[in-house]
């Protein structure tokens, strides 16, 4: 967890790292090492983000666009990578599932169910691992898009452009998948 | 108080750094304890440097030289004066509210 944490904490603007990663890495050593000290720093990474944005975009004359994200490759690959990871977890118990009850090859989930059971029966556990793909989602697409907003001739103007690097593309597919895959899960559990 | 009312009781972090820093320089994880000690507020590092950089780009708090690289932060006169007058505002809050819920 403590080294999730810490590539959590490289995901912060080269910007805000340079004046701050210092001491921030000290007070990460002696920070409980969590997940909701991951996700607190996961958290605090997108809003350092936006708020850099923000800030450049007040710098900016006249120009109506808006971007949540601007990373630059670098850190939006950063981005994408954490995406992976977040979603990997979740993408394991899934296709291990789907190996057991739908290709009836049940060997290696009944190998990893004593272990993995108490984590996902646990409130938190159970949280984390339906919401990683969400997170994970928003991490990998968030920060490759750049949303334009105008005006021209009294008509609003909307444009959505997406760059994205390999990892981004890798990890909003996964996070898709196993959302998709949950969700059917869960209409054939209910309907 | 039921949990969920526990929950929903989150205060602003800039405010409880403020208050914390009030008493003297401190470094982030100082500032963590002594948070927690008063308001019952466990704060995040990520939500804690979010609401110092806010700080210190507002001229509220300024660093003071690394112990290592635990760096203290001190309020300025400026950051006195802002908490003093936030304090004041919230304390007639405090008592209009008092006296509402009382009636």
């Amino acid at each position: 967890m403590r080294r999730l944490i810490a590539l959590a904490a490289r995901l912060y603007p080269g910007s805000w790292r340079r004046r701050y990663a210092d001491e921030f890495d000290a007070l990460l050593a002696d920070a409980d090492s969590s997940a909701s000290t991951l996700v607190d720093v996961l958290h605090g990474a997108v809003r350092a983000h936006l708020s850099e944005r923000r800030r450049a975009a007040s710098t900016t004359v006249g120009g109506p666009t808006m971007a949540p994200f601007n990373a630059p490759a670098s850190n939006a690959s950063r981005f994408g990578m954490a995406a992976v990871l977040l979603a990997l977890p979740t993408g394991i118990l899934v296709a291990l599932s789907l190996l057991k009850y739908v290709l009836g090859v049940a060997g290696p989930f009944d190998a990893l169910e004593p272990t993995v059971t108490p984590l996902v029966t646990h409130p938190l556990g159970e949280t984390v691992v339906i919401l990683a793909p969400y997170v994970a989602l928003l991490l990998a697409v968030a920060p490759v898009t750049h949303l334009r907003l105008g005006r021209q001739d009294g008509r609003l103007n909307v444009g959505v452009e997406v760059s994205a690097p390999a990892v981004n593309v890798l990890a909003a597919t996964l996070s898709a998948a196993l959302i998709a895959t949950m969700l059917v899960y869960y209409l054939l559990e209910n309907f | 108080m039921t949990d969920r009312h526990q929950r929903r009781r989150g205060s602003d972090p800039a405010l409880l750094l403020l208050i914390s820093l009030a008493s003297g320089p401190k470094h982030g994880h100082a500032m963590l304890l002594d948070v927690e000690a008063f308001s019952g507020e466990r704060l995040g590092p990520g939500t804690l440097y979010g609401a110092l950089q806010r700080l210190e780009e507002d001229g509220l708090v300024e660093s003071l030289p690394a112990d290592d690289r635990r760096v203290p932060y001190r309020l300025t006169e400026e950051g006195r004066r802002y908490l003093a007058a936030r304090l004041g505002t919230l304390g007639a809050l405090v008592r209009v509210g008092a006296e509402r819920v009382a009636t």
